[in-house]
């Protein structure tokens, strides 16, 4: 008897036990975001717990998980970049192999591109086409960020990561050798009108990030390499002919500089290697002292706010949790600092 | 003899110091180590807790994973159906889940834990769960707990014949067999399974947009596998037994619910094999026993990633072809001996040699661990007992500290079954070759992981003539320092690092019941866990997780299995509840840093048809019958309502 009852209770239980429902936030319709930039956290790989955050110039505070706010929908499997254009934002998932398309002012799903492989970033060249570039593929996916869909392929023969649009070329970094076994050394110059690789310049190792200066002069920074082959370096491109005008070298092999920014003005390069450092473009020998020291920080991402020229930089802490957006004023002198989500890894200001 | 034997307990003691340990070990009969399992053992020594038949047999066409989430407290984390399925013990990882075939280690070399779906109930006659003292004097390493599974000889049954099959939902077919002679002195037995299912189950797709019902794809699988025994009587007191369990699993890999749409045409999927021999042996003599074994086990591992760039061309995008081999032999002396009335002493030596080939390595790998361990259960007083066993491990000649295990126990009422315990341990977990040499990344400077336990116990067992009781209660503390954890670096790449402090502590129950009413037969169990992990190291404090529940570990896990049989026919029931479990360290109430609590209720209908030779059962099955949509695993989907149907002829 007593044994029925406890099978009574379980099976009150489970009639009472969640049918999960598919959202326990309701959507948010008067979601407006205003002015101020977007956290994309990306999430751990294959966890799906990526995220976009939102820092309000108007209340000062950040708000976070805006997406699912927004669409009742997680964000996807590592959230790579994010590209506002006119009034859509283009979220590219990387391991969800597709680009959510959703309004830049209350996040409600537009529209999305599925079927790509890996991909990373945008490019948008003008209103009826953008690069996709992708992790695993030997190319460039064209799309066309009009009609919201795939219209071709560049083929470049090795992966491809950032981009940059000047003096009418693309310019695309190979920065993985992890799929395609290719060096991954070199810069590509796209044309994009035709569509085809027009140059390469042989770089070092890993060039992860690129910035336009006020001279047009291209810099890429280069980490060296996964497993730090090569000594870092940062070089300056001129955008007419593709040559190296300079070529700055890390000292210390082992380092890993990353995530090289410009501010508004586009004279004063900053990047992060166990710190925030910063150069003018006229200077002639890389900074020894960072502008920012790490301390117990996970340095992750960096950004120079257009308005302030204030330094925003996120620490990603132990990759498992919620990290933390810093902002610095331009001399270094902390603001403050703010939760966002796991692994923030781009800001975006809109 | 006496004189005989306690010169090598103390030569054994002497060879905790390596070198001489060295010098002694070839020349001495190391004894038994404490038994742990069996009515003896648990009559004598460490407690531990034996699934009873009717979980065993119920589960006979299921795997392990399936069993132990629905009949005891080890916490079972399940991918899918046929998908990976690992288990964990009292808040810790399934890294410390220490799995023992015949006490021999099934944790692979290499990844250190082992996959609960490939391990088929119809292969193990006993299955006993160690936790604290009894973990720690089993072998080093389950720093949760131990899941020994044994093949147990049953002689003179004549001709041994017992098949199943079942057909259900989502084209699954299970095909499982044994055969075999059991005679007076010789057994012969063959198992056999095959298991498939395509897995294409509907469910909501909660994480793409737009929201939509699908199938699930790439969710299939194929396992067949057998055991092959012979078990002979040697002599009049000694008994040799020879096991070879070989299987091939192979398995689909699904993407995850947000990355369905992902292109390239994805093709992934992992085949294990494995070959598992041993040779044992058993001689026996009044009031002592000595056991030899030793096995060797080879593991292949193939995982395979493909995309292609569209389907006119088929060029290949992806390519990721990984193959991992492993290769362990191992040996193992054990030996008890009751010394008096009162006390009995037992000793082991365990040796392990690993190699594993990957490409994940920069090379061979290799490793030796030798383990050395001696005991002694004493009963001074009718009403009290303990046990004591310390054990030592050198792993490439270098030698851990000593760690103990001990367990009071004690009756305090004469005409109340209630006995009240403490354990309190040591233990050990060596990293596996996967955190040490993995390229790149791995730490080959990573050092053990070092847990201490305390265990405070009640057990009850009150019985009448028509029923019986047995009720479990526990509560424990457990500290493991040193806990292996892969930290992100400046070298952009992640690596294992001996930086947490995990404290778990809990609270278990377990009870189960067995009456007779009338035409009725009930035959119940139940368990209930309330556990609470947290990482409570400085870096912890630092980084502001401390004092949050660990991942994927539910602080409330309870589940019930019950069957009442009415003449030939039965009614089986299971349910399970799984509570919140975290997935990321964030405190915050969002939907991706927890999974909502479930519960899963499982009926079945059967009958039984006793024939001139043997009997037919047929039995229906209603499995998640009230339709949960639920997640073990964050966006993982799983199956809702869904039907079997299981024959079975035994003689």
């Amino acid at each position: 008897m007593k044994c029925n009852k406890i099978l009574l209770i379980f099976l009150l239980l489970g009639m009472a036990s969640c049918k999960e429902e598919p959202a326990d936030i309701t959507p948010g319709d008067g979601l407006a975001v205003g002015k101020g930039f977007f956290v994309l956290n990306q999430g751990n790989f294959t966890l799906a717990n990526a995220s976009l955050s939102f820092y309000s110039y108007d209340s000062a505070k950040m708000s976070s998980y805006l997406f699912y706010k927004a669409n009742g929908a997680p964000l996807g499997d590592v959230a790579q970049s994010m590209t506002l254009w006119n009034d859509l934002a283009f979220i590219v998932m990387n391991n969800s192999g597709l680009i959510y398309i959703v309004d830049a002012q209350t996040i409600k799903f537009k529209n999305k591109i599925s079927g790509l492989q890996s991909p990373r970033y945008v490019c948008i060249i003008n209103d009826h086409k953008a690069y996709v570039s992708d992790l695993q593929q030997p190319g460039l996916t064209i799309i066309d960020p009009t009609a919201q869909s795939i219209t071709g392929q560049v083929n470049t023969g090795k992966t491809v990561e950032n981009m940059v649009l000047t003096n009418n070329k693309v310019f695309a970094a190979n920065w993985s050798a992890y799929y395609q076994h290719k060096p991954n050394n070199t810069l590509m110059v796209i044309d994009p009108v035709l569509d085809t690789v027009t140059d390469s310049v042989h770089l070092v190792k890993e060039p992860n990030s690129m910035v336009v200066d006020k001279n047009e002069m291209l810099w890429v920074l280069c980490s060296g390499g996964y497993l730090n082959e090569e000594r870092p370096a940062l070089f300056k491109i001129n955008t007419s002919d593709n040559s190296i005008v300079n070529r700055y070298d890390f000292i210390d092999r082992l380092s890993s500089p990353t995530q090289l920014v410009i501010n508004k003005n586009k004279d004063s390069l900053y990047y992060l290697n166990n710190g925030v450092y910063r150069l003018s473009i006229d200077d002639n020998t890389l900074p020894e002292t960072p502008l920012i020291p790490q301390h117990a920080h996970v340095f992750y991402a960096l950004e120079i706010d257009p308005g302030f020229n204030r330094v925003v930089v996120s620490d990603a802490l132990n990759y498992v949790q919620d990290g933390f957006v810093y902002r610095y004023s331009p001399n270094g002198t902390l603001i403050d600092s703010l939760k966002s989500g796991i692994i923030p890894g781009q800001f975006i200001f809109n | 003899m006496k004189e005989v034997f306690i010169r090598h307990v103390f030569l054994f003691l002497l060879g905790f110091v390596p070198m001489l340990a060295e010098a002694v070990i070839p020349d001495t009969v190391y004894l038994d180590a404490v038994e742990v399992k069996g009515r003896h053992l648990k009559k004598a020594s460490f407690q531990t807790h034996s699934l009873d038949s009717l979980s065993i047999a119920a589960y006979s066409a299921s795997d392990l994973g399936s069993l132990l989430a629905a009949g005891s407290n080890v916490f079972i984390k399940n991918y899918g159906p046929g998908g990976l399925s690992t288990a964990s013990f009292r808040g810790t990882s399934a890294n410390q889940t220490l799995v023992l075939w015949n006490d021999i280690p099934l944790n692979s070399p290499n990844l250190g834990q082992v996959d609960f779906s490939m391990i088929p109930v119809q292969f193990v006659d006993q299955l006993q769960l160690a936790w604290g003292s009894a973990a720690s004097a089993m072998r080093s390493g389950g720093l949760g707990g131990v899941v020994s599974l044994d093949n147990k000889p049953d002689f003179n049954r004549k001709l041994i014949l017992d098949v199943v099959q079942t057909a259900g939902s989502y084209r699954h077919f299970g095909s499982y067999g044994t055969l075999g002679y059991s005679g007076r002195k010789v057994i012969v037995k063959t198992r056999a399974f095959r298991k498939s299912a395509l897995n294409d189950f509907e469910f909501l797709n909660t994480a793409l947009l737009p929201q939509a019902m699908m199938k699930q794809t790439s969710a299939d699988y194929t396992d067949y596998g057998f055991l092959q025994e012979l078990h002979i009587y040697t002599g009049k007191n000694s008994q040799l037994s020879a096991y070879s369990w070989n299987q091939w699993n192979n398995r689909n890999l699904p993407p995850i619910m947000t990355n369905i749409e992902k292109g390239g045409q994805p093709t992934e999927f992992q085949y294990d094999r494995f070959h598992r021999h041993m040779v044992a042996f058993k001689q026996f003599w009044s009031g002592g026993k000595l056991e030899a074994k030793a096995a060797y086990f080879t593991e292949n591992q193939h995982y395979y990633l493909k995309t292609i760039n569209n389907p006119e061309d088929n060029e290949t995008v992806t390519l990721i072809d990984s193959r991992n081999t492993t290769h362990a032999f191992h040996t193992v002396l054990q030996a008890n001996h009751q010394l008096n009335w009162w006390l009995e002493l037992t000793a082991g030596y365990t040796m392990d040699q690993e190699a594993v080939n990957t490409t994940n390595f920069e090379k061979l790998q290799k490793r030796q661990r030798n383990l050395m361990k001696l005991g002694a259960t004493f009963r001074p007083l009718q009403d009290f007992k303990g046990s004591v066993y310390f054990s030592r491990e050198y792993v490439d000649g270098k030698a851990s500290g000593l760690s103990p295990a001990l367990e009071l126990a004690y009756v305090p009422f004469d005409k109340l079954p209630l006995t009240i315990g403490i354990g309190l341990n040591r233990n050990l977990r060596y990293p596996s070759l996967n955190d040490l040499y993995w390229f790149p990344g791995g730490n080959a400077k990573l050092k053990p992981e070092i847990g201490h336990t305390a265990e405070l116990f009640v057990n009850l067992n009150p019985q009448n003539s028509h029923s019986k009781h047995k009720v479990n209660a526990s509560m424990f503390f457990s500290d493991v320092s040193d806990w292996i954890q892969w930290k992100p670096t400046s070298y952009r790449y992640w690596v294992p690092v001996n930086i947490a402090r995990v404290f778990a502590r809990g609270v278990e129950l377990n009870w189960q019941w067995e009456g007779d009413f009338n035409l009725f037969h009930l035959q119940a169990s139940a368990n209930f866990a309330y556990t609470r992990t947290t990482d409570e190291s400085p870096v912890a404090k630092i980084e502001n997780t401390a004092g949050k529940q660990l991942m994927y570990i539910p602080r409330h896990h309870a589940n019930l299995m019950a069957q009442l049989d009415i003449r030939q026919y039965y009614v089986k029931t299971a349910a399970e509840f799984v509570g919140k479990r975290n997935t990321s360290l964030n405190g915050e109430e969002i939907f991706t840093n927890s999974l909502k609590p479930y519960v899963l209720f499982n009926l079945a209908l059967g009958k039984s048809w006793k024939l001139s030779q043997g009997k037919l059962t047929a039995e229906f099955q209603v499995l998640n019958l009230l339709n949960s949509h639920y997640q073990a695993v964050m966006w993982r989907p799983m199956p809702g309502r869904n039907f079997q149907l299981l024959l079975r002829y035994a003689l």
